[in-house]
């Protein structure tokens, strides 16, 4: 798997020194560049809150939480659960359509993930911890997730865009430059979980995604506005943040089993 | 032996979200966080790889019987930036593991504390960043409190 990916990166890293640059860039401003490898950033109180992703309103919270000198004696973790439990029923629920309200949030023991090893998709695969390897070329960025080893493709202008595509797992994205960012809009993403546990539900195959990507030198920032008629009343907006880690590296993810006991959760809900 | 679960016991015990300390989606349908067992054996497999690093370890229980127990632990990234290497444990060593056991007491724990023939203790990777983060939290208070 691994000889294969390093093998299509090479075909990227060939196509894109056949593209006219000067052509294409003729006019307009030098793009921001977000190649490199990422990864979780430094234990701190909200990047933890948001390992995986989080809510400005959760934030909120949770700072609120922090600065009350009345939290002082308990404990980090007493505090950002409640602050989840808030970004959970306050924030997210309300946006929720009543079928996936009445469903949400979805048991543990009913992710896929877990019961069959089966591959995160994209509503949840752009919130997995750990390394996001990015390689950019000129006409296309290639993002390889260390969680799950997932992989896609953003394909940057028309030539080089697939004249349909069909639903997969990890969708169809396209991507644009404004400014400093990286804007990249998704589509044609079969019907899976969105979110993370405990505030996850079921989307549908209408599902729509604009993340916008702005980095620093040390810290890559996306926020993603999430649409879909199935499952939301109302626009989802999450965020999330890495730190550059140019000395990790994306190992094998390659032992998962389906698990042999397990029971359900009710009580989570 | 190949893992038997998937998805993220780092995030389980770094993200500790909502309902008891260690409820996540890969985690609580297995393991009970409210319990902790502690197990004494001979390491007889130990496994660094992703999605989670896997021990076998061999114990004798109380009627002299040995039981091979499956320690699942963090995953190979979570785990390498702790300090924890491929020779960190080998086949043979005595180790004294803690961690939360099954909902059905099966002979299986989700990896919390070992501590190695030498003596050293090494805790779960999210262990570690909650004790940064509450340091954090009281040089923060203490900045509040100087306002």
């Amino acid at each position: 798997m691994k000889q294969i990916f390093i093998a299509a990166l090479g075909i990227l890293t060939i196509g894109c020194g056949q593209a006219s640059e000067p052509a294409a860039r003729a006019g307009s401003a030098p793009r921001p560049d977000f190649s490199g490898m990422w990864s979780d950033p430094p234990a701190a109180a909200v990047d933890d809150f948001c390992f995986m992703t989080c809510t400005d309103e959760g934030v909120a919270r949770l700072n609120a939480l922090l600065d009350d000198p009345a939290n002082d004696s308990r404990p980090y973790q007493e505090l950002s659960r409640e602050a989840v439990r808030y970004q959970r029923d306050e924030v997210i629920r309300p946006r929720l359509t009543p079928d996936t309200s009445n469903a949400f949030p979805i048991d543990p023991a009913d992710d896929p993930g877990f019961l069959r090893c089966e591959p995160w998709g994209f509503a949840r695969q752009i919130f997995a911890p750990h390394q996001l390897e990015i390689r950019q070329g000129d006409d296309r960025i290639e993002m390889r997730y260390a969680e799950w080893d997932g992989r896609r493709t953003i394909y940057l202008d028309d030539a080089s865009r697939p004249a349909s595509q069909p639903a997969t797992p990890m969708g169809f994205s396209v991507g644009r430059f404004e400014g400093d960012a990286l804007v990249v809009e998704t589509s044609a993403v079969t019907a899976n979980l969105l979110g993370i546990f405990p505030a996850w539900f079921k989307h549908g195959d209408q599902l729509r995604a604009v993340e916008r990507y702005t980095r620093t030198a040390e810290r890559l920032e996306m926020i993603v506005t999430i649409e879909d008629p199935v499952s939301l009343r109302q626009p989802l907006r999450f965020r999330k943040a890495w730190a550059w880690a140019p000395d990790e590296q994306i190992f094998p993810y390659t032992s998962c089993e389906p698990p042999t006991e397990f029971k359900k959760e009710g009580s989570q809900r | 032996m190949k893992l038997r679960y998937s998805l993220l016991l780092p995030v389980l015990l770094s993200a500790l979200p909502v309902g008891v300390t260690t409820a996540h989606h890969a985690f609580s349908p297995v393991y009970d966080g409210s319990k902790t067992v502690t197990i004494v054996g001979t390491l007889t497999d130990f496994r660094l790889v992703n999605p989670h690093a896997m021990m076998t370890v061999d114990v004798v229980d109380k009627a002299g019987k040995h039981v091979a127990w499956t320690v699942e632990m963090p995953g190979l990234l979570s785990l390498t930036r702790h300090g924890w290497t491929p020779k960190t444990v080998a086949v043979g060593d005595r180790l004294t593991i803690s961690g939360n056991p099954t909902h059905t007491g099966s002979a299986r724990v989700a990896f919390k504390r070992i501590v190695l023939p030498n003596g050293k203790e090494m805790l779960d990777p999210g262990d570690d960043t909650d004790n940064a983060i509450e340091q954090q939290r009281r040089e923060r208070a203490r900045l509040r409190q100087q306002k």
